[in-house]
């Protein structure tokens, strides 16, 4: 891979390795300063990169989640905050004028309800549902099989419909 | 009476990917300068606590290096005489002095031309 490719790659992929580091980290300042940080690594890593049947894509996500890991060691002190508060912050910011009052009080929820799942569940949510990217895609950069992701999608969207049960469950009335 | 909510969670889970957009200063920056290491920010605490460690350290390994040395090196390293050194340590200590005695020269020189106005 060419310093060029990797600078195309990334510019398409920042986007989603903000998102995929976001739901982590659940700060929006750390969130694009590993996401930009991800560049630097694989600019380091570059001349050992060696083209795999993954897609390149794989290696910035695994870099991304890497620095996930050493953020936390490094500040071992942080508990999650008001991940409510937080989502809600960013809701108002990226408020959309056409949007009800309802919808967007529900995509906050939703947004916290992702950030809540395991790890495995809330990284999957984010690359596969979010994001668009296919099964084998999703399947290179968690390292898991396509088996293992279709158990992983239902336990996932059955943990987010019992904890937002009022949006997306039947209700009595 | 049962009814179906009408809200596809597929559809919204879809949506939050323009909710959780990254801020555009935070784009353009990586589309002018991706090579620039981004700036860390560091709480005045982290930096406290992450000193205060290196200095307990040090002060450590000075106390614990000072301590293990035998009673005669403390007592050379106390009495350090310039017969004790090498030729190449005798000659920087040597040039020192002379150092020093140039200088005192100096501020006698001023001392005098300052009485002399």
């Amino acid at each position: 891979m060419t310093r060029e490719e990797l600078d195309l790659l990334y510019r398409e992929q920042f986007g989603a390795l903000y998102r995929f580091v976001l739901f982590k980290v659940r700060h929006t300042q750390t969130a694009e300063d590993i996401a930009q940080t991800v560049f630097v690594r694989a600019l380091e890593a570059l001349p050992k990169y060696k083209r795999t049947e993954a897609p390149p894509s794989a290696w910035l996500f695994t870099i991304a989640r890497n620095l996930c890991i050493d953020h936390y060691k490094k500040h071992s002190s942080i508990t999650p905050g008001d991940e409510t508060g937080f989502f809600s912050e960013i809701a108002d910011l990226r408020a959309d004028a056409s949007e009800s009052a309802t919808d967007r009080e529900r995509k906050q929820a939703l947004a916290v309800a992702v950030s809540e799942l395991s790890e495995s569940e809330q990284e999957f949510v984010t690359l596969y549902h979010i994001e668009e990217k296919s099964y084998q895609e999703v399947s290179a950069i968690m390292g898991k099989s396509e088996e293992a992701l279709r158990a992983i999608n239902h336990r996932a969207k059955k943990d987010l419909k019992t904890k937002l049960k009022q949006f997306y469950d039947d209700t009595k009335e | 009476m049962i009814q179906k909510n009408n809200y596809n969670l597929e559809q919204d889970l879809h949506a939050l990917k323009s909710l959780l957009a990254p801020r555009s200063s935070s784009i353009a920056r990586s589309e002018v300068g991706v090579t620039i290491a981004p700036t860390y920010r560091y709480s005045y605490v982290e930096w406290f606590r992450s000193y205060s460690l290196y200095a307990m350290a040090a002060v450590l390994v000075a106390f614990f290096t000072f301590k293990g040395l035998p009673v005669s090196q403390a007592n050379d390293l106390a009495s350090l005489d310039i017969l004790s050194l090498d030729e190449g340590d005798r000659i920087a200590l040597m040039d020192f002095d002379e150092e020093l005695a140039a200088a005192d020269i100096e501020m006698q020189f001023w001392d005098l031309a300052e009485a002399n106005d």
